[in-house]
């Protein structure tokens, strides 16, 4: 090897004292047939090994048939249109992309809206007002019916809804339709 | 990265509809294949395929430009396929150290044992043991002898140390010999 030689890239550095092993000799003589670069003196024990060792010239023997049959299998071709499906795939995604964002400003928009109402009614109840008031009208649907069973007295219930207008009975001047007496 | 790969992945950063074309139609079937060899029968290469371009879409933003933009996708499309694989495995692979040690005897003769097999019978028998190798072994296999790649290219797809790919290369050429041998004694008594 000159100076001018890029080092050796093989984690199998290996070292001439290295004991030879068919194993041994069979992964540098692979190695090598796959174009890495060894220590010459790791290669011509390993050579020597294998002449006279047939089990590592089997071993690669059957790395090279295996390799010669594992190229020579068939490639795969995309079917007509897969080009086009990948590019809408792209689009679609890309608007929900767009999409996503707007939605998720929105949600957040919202919550904070909510948030801000929740705690303005925190600071300013109204719903001590709110109560009365319903108790009032309540209490004036009850004028209707004090009892289940009795009249309903709907002059009393009237006066209390309606204070300024005058009670039904005798004058109803107004109230009737015209032609009521037939 | 040499200069058609910069100027096609200035044009993917761009958003170049163009470029999106270029790129999968450029590598298509080889994204296809390889997918496919890794994911053995367990998927739809195209879908996978798909995804790995997408992937890409998405990344090239994160593309640094320091391994060729060929090895930067088949890296996406390797670790897709091998991510499908990991979660819909049905048969596991068996340990590289569960196998009988005299199952490795060959025959004496210069001829290996398997180079006496009908080819046809031979290919059946490779894709069976194929499937059953562990997955770091038959990936880096793949990559080397189906696909074609130099060592260097092998590490920079896997991201792994030229040494590892070394290893694992022979002892995935080991352990297929030793899958394939191990049948042989009993086919033939047959």
């Amino acid at each position: 090897m000159t100076d001018s030689d890029p080092p050796f890239e093989s984690m199998t550095a290996i070292g001439p004292d290295e004991p030879m092993s068919d194993e041994l000799c069979t992964l540098i003589l692979s190695l090598q047939r796959d174009g890495r670069r060894l220590d010459p003196r790791a290669v011509e024990r390993a050579e020597a090994w294998a002449s006279s060792h047939p089990a590592c010239r089997e071993a690669l023997g059957d790395f090279a048939a295996l390799g010669d049959l594992l190229s020579s299998e068939p490639a795969r071709q995309a079917s007509p249109g897969f080009t086009d499906r990948v590019l809408n795939r792209r689009r679609l995604l890309a608007r929900g992309g767009d999409v996503l964002p707007l939605l998720r400003r929105l949600a957040i928009a919202a919550a904070l809206l909510l948030g801000l109402t929740v705690a303005m009614d925190m600071t300013f109840p109204t719903g001590a007002a709110a109560d009365d008031e319903l108790a009032r009208q309540e209490h004036q649907i009850d004028t209707l019916h004090p009892d289940p069973f009795a009249a309903p007295d709907l002059d009393g219930a009237l006066q209390v809804l309606l204070p300024d207008v005058a009670p039904l009975g005798g004058d109803s001047e107004g109230l009737e339709e015209p032609g009521g007496d037939r | 990265m040499n200069a058609d790969d910069t100027r096609l992945v200035d044009q993917l950063r761009a958003g170049d509809e163009d470029a999106y074309r270029e790129l999968v139609e450029t590598y298509q079937d080889r994204i296809i294949t390889v997918v496919a060899r890794v994911a053995g029968g367990y998927a739809d290469a195209e879908d996978l395929a798909q995804e790995t371009f997408l992937k890409a879409f998405n990344a090239i933003g994160r593309f640094a430009g320091q391994s060729a933009l060929y090895t930067w996708l088949y890296r996406i499309g390797v670790n897709t396929a091998r991510d499908y694989v990991a979660h819909r495995r049905r048969r596991p692979a068996i340990s590289l150290e569960s196998l009988p040690a005299g199952a490795v005897d060959p025959p004496s003769g210069d001829c290996g044992p398997l180079e006496g097999l009908e080819r046809d019978e031979l290919r059946v028998r490779v894709r069976e043991a194929m499937e059953r190798l562990p997955e770091p072994f038959r990936t880096t296999l793949i990559l080397r002898e189906m696909e074609g790649h130099t060592y260097e290219e092998v590490a920079g797809i896997l991201e792994i140390s030229i040494g590892t790919v070394e290893s694992r290369i022979f002892r995935a050429r080991t352990k297929l010999r030793v899958l394939l041998l191990a049948d042989l004694p009993k086919e033939q008594s047959d």
